[in-house]
Formats: C-alpha cells, sequence, structure tokens
C-alpha cells in the first residue's frame, strides 16, 4: 500500500529523507534506526540493551528450542525442503516444530514441490530470519567447510 | 516442542546421533566403520536400558542392517553394488553428513540469538503492569535503604546497636505483664515485636514459660486467639485441663 502510495515518489527524496533521519537516530538515543539487508527499522540502541530488558517481561526473550535451531541450521544449509525431508535428516517427527515457527515467521511457505505423484509444501528461512538473528545473510554463519573442520577434529 | 523421541544417556541420543557419535569415535569414515564394534557397543546399551522405544530401536535396527550389507558388498571383490544400493549407500551418507552439520549450525544460531542486543517490540500492556507489580522489586528497595544506611554510618558514625533481648528478659516481661493484666493476646503482643529475632525470641519464652508450668496457652476454638494465661493453683484453666488429661 505504501508503494502504491509512493511509486510517483523520487526515490533518492527518500533516500535522502532516511539519511537524514539515520543521523539523527544515532549515537545515544534510546531509539534508533537500523539498515540492513531487509530495510530500515526502528529499534532500541544495543547500548542501553540490558537497561530495556528489564522493563520487559521474560516471555520477550524466550530462547529458541533446540529442535527449532536444528530445522532452521537445516533450512539454512539445504535450503527449500519439504516437511517429510526435514524430518528425514533430522531422524524424526518436526511437524509441530514446524508449526511454531511458521507461527513465530521465522521461516515461510515457499512453493510447491511434486514427489512421486505427490505436492508437499516447501519450507524456506523467511526474511523475519535475519530479523530475528540480527544478521544480514547466511554469509554470517559458519561457512560448510568451517564446520566440516570441526566434524573432522 | 521437544520431541519426546530422544533418550538423554548423556554422551548420545537418537538413532542417527548414535551412528554419528560412534563414526565421531572411531575416527574413522563410515566406510571403515567396525560393525563388530558398533554392533558390540549397541548390544552394552541395550543390556543397561530397562526400557526401550521400539521405533527407535528399529530405526537403529534399519541402519545397521544397511551398513552390514554395504560392508559386506565392500569385502566381496568383484560384486558390483546394484543401483538402488548405491543410491543408498548415497543418502545414508548425505543423511548423516548433513544431520552433523546441522547440529553445528544450530549451535551456531543458538550463539547468535544469545548475542541479539536489540529489541523491536514488546508488548505495551506486558510492559504497564511490568511497572506496577515488579519495578522496583522489593529487593530493589531494599537494596537502596541499605546503601543509603551504610553512606549515612560512614558519614555520622553514631553508634548504633539494637538491644538484644535474651529469652530470660522476655520471660520476665511476659510475667510482669501477666501479673497486671491476666491475660495476654500472643499475636497482638508478637505484632508490637520490634524484630524478627524479638518474635522468636517471645517464641521462644513462651514455649519455655509453659514447658516450666508457669502459663498455659488457650484456644478457645479452632482458628481462634491464642492468648497466655498464668497457670495458678485452682483457677478454671487448670482445672479443665485436669480433667481432659484424666
Amino acid at each position: 500500500m505504501l508503494k502504491e502510495f509512493l511509486k510517483d515518489f523520487d526515490g533518492s527524496l527518500i533516500d535522502k529523507a532516511l539519511e537524514e533521519l539515520s543521523q539523527e537516530f544515532n549515537g545515544d538515543r534510546g531509539i534508533i534506526l537500523k539498515c540492513s539487508n531487509q530495510g530500515y527499522e526502528f529499534v532500541t540502541n544495543p547500548i542501553y540493551f540490558e537497561e530495556v530488558k528489564k522493563f520487559l517481561s521474560p516471555k520477550n526473550f524466550k530462547r529458541l528450542s533446540q529442535a527449532s535451531l536444528e530445522i532452521l541450521g537445516l533450512l539454512a544449509y539445504k535450503g527449500p525442503l519439504t516437511m517429510a525431508e526435514i524430518s528425514y535428516y533430522r531422524g524424526t517427527n518436526s511437524s509441530s516444530t514446524l508449526k511454531y515457527l511458521l507461527e513465530k515467521g521465522l521461516i515461510k511457505i515457499n512453493g510447491k514441490k511434486k514427489v512421486q505423484g505427490k505436492t508437499s509444501t516447501l519450507f524456506s528461512l523467511s526474511e523475519n530470519f535475519f530479523r530475528y538473528f540480527n544478521i544480514n545473510s547466511l554469509d554470517e554463519l559458519p561457512s560448510i567447510e568451517e564446520i566440516k573442520e570441526v566434524i573432522e577434529e | 516442542m521437544e520431541d519426546g523421541f530422544r533418550i538423554d544417556l548423556g554422551f548420545f541420543e537418537g538413532p542417527l546421533d548414535l551412528l554419528l557419535f560412534l563414526v565421531k569415535k572411531e575416527e574413522v569414515s563410515i566406510w571403515e566403520i567396525s560393525l563388530t564394534k558398533i554392533t558390540d557397543e549397541y548390544l552394552r546399551y541395550l543390556e543397561e536400558k530397562k526400557f526401550i522405544n521400539p521405533s527407535r530401536e528399529a530405526d537403529f535396527l534399519l541402519m545397521a542392517s544397511i551398513l552390514i550389507h554395504l560392508k559386506s558388498s565392500r569385502l566381496l571383490p568383484k560384486i558390483k553394488l546394484e543401483e538402488g544400493e548405491e543410491d543408498e549407500e548415497y543418502a545414508l551418507r548425505d543423511r548423516i553428513e548433513t544431520y552433523g552439520i546441522i547440529k553445528n549450525f544450530a549451535f551456531a544460531l543458538k550463539k547468535l540469538e544469545e548475542s541479539v542486543n536489540i529489541i523491536r517490540k514488546g508488548k505495551v500492556e506486558e510492559f504497564e503492569k511490568q511497572i506496577i507489580i515488579e519495578f522496583p522489586s522489593l529487593y530493589d528497595i531494599a537494596k537502596a535503604f541499605i546503601e543509603v544506611a551504610k553512606r549515612k554510618e560512614q558519614e555520622e558514625s553514631i553508634p548504633y546497636r539494637e538491644r538484644k533481648v535474651s529469652i530470660e528478659e522476655k520471660i520476665s516481661e511476659l510475667l510482669s505483664v501477666l501479673r497486671i493484666e491476666n491475660k495476654i493476646k500472643l499475636l497482638e503482643y508478637l505484632e508490637n515485636s520490634k524484630s524478627i529475632e524479638e518474635i522468636i525470641v517471645t517464641f521462644l519464652a513462651v514455649l519455655e514459660l509453659i514447658r516450666r508450668g508457669i502459663i498455659i496457652a488457650i484456644q478457645r476454638r479452632e482458628f481462634g486467639e491464642i492468648e497466655i494465661k498464668l497457670w495458678r493453683k485452682g483457677s478454671k484453666e487448670r482445672r479443665d485441663y485436669a480433667q481432659r488429661i484424666n
């Protein structure tokens, strides 16, 4: 909707406005404008993290389960997979964890795939995944080579 | 959220883990695994267990038999693997390798998750509730008081020491009150205590006086108020008590 509204706008004007905002929301301010591959967003300043944290219930900082982390790691490594493939690689049923990750918006449905005449849904990492882990791309995770080295040791 | 499929034995969990763990422990590729060793270790593991999960053990048996099949095919010369078997071999290797990789990825993601130091949103209702109920906590307030008290002490250095009441002192206090007032309502009396310590001392003093047979504690009905009175010869209470125990 915003895109529609802004379609006649000069893009450079928006860039300039964002640039100005970034400069203003910077340094030791409580809220800063964060720029990443996922775009711009207002977030709390990292230097006040511990203070801000005190005001929020621990519910806001609930950590992901081992099962969730494994599925995200699998999708980061293998790309889009079906539920059956995910369960296969993990050696255990993963449907409830997948549902949770979908609800949390960390994964998304990414098309369909036909396996032996049966159509299955493909799952992949969502944009929100990168926001959640505060990274720009998968390059910020250890590379497969690095991991393989660790396993070899 | 966690799948109830795993049994935690400290050093391994799940059939794939078991294999991976053993592969790692042997420090050989899956092509050089000693199947006897794996079988022995698996049997020992089964013996140690009181309960087994049939579907898990079936998984292990399936994989072990694939391994045995692959290995025996390798050991016998000039027998080419059939097409399906080669696929199987590849699939198994892929699965084990992938499993090791996602375990490591999961660990890396966990570390990342812990390092996130920005907040995008926190529910406003929770935020308000938090301030009313938990912020600042009693502990915070107490801490502030202690700090101020410490500072004051340093500044003025007024020798202030709470007077400690001994049990004997409390006993004579109780007795002198009882001589004048006939009875003491225990709860009311305790509420005038200056410290927890004094409450405890009073409690011990009351018990001591009861033990020595000097006073009696009376509760006229269930959950009613407890009163203490002097244990006088010929008093109504003493007659009641004598009747009860006879």
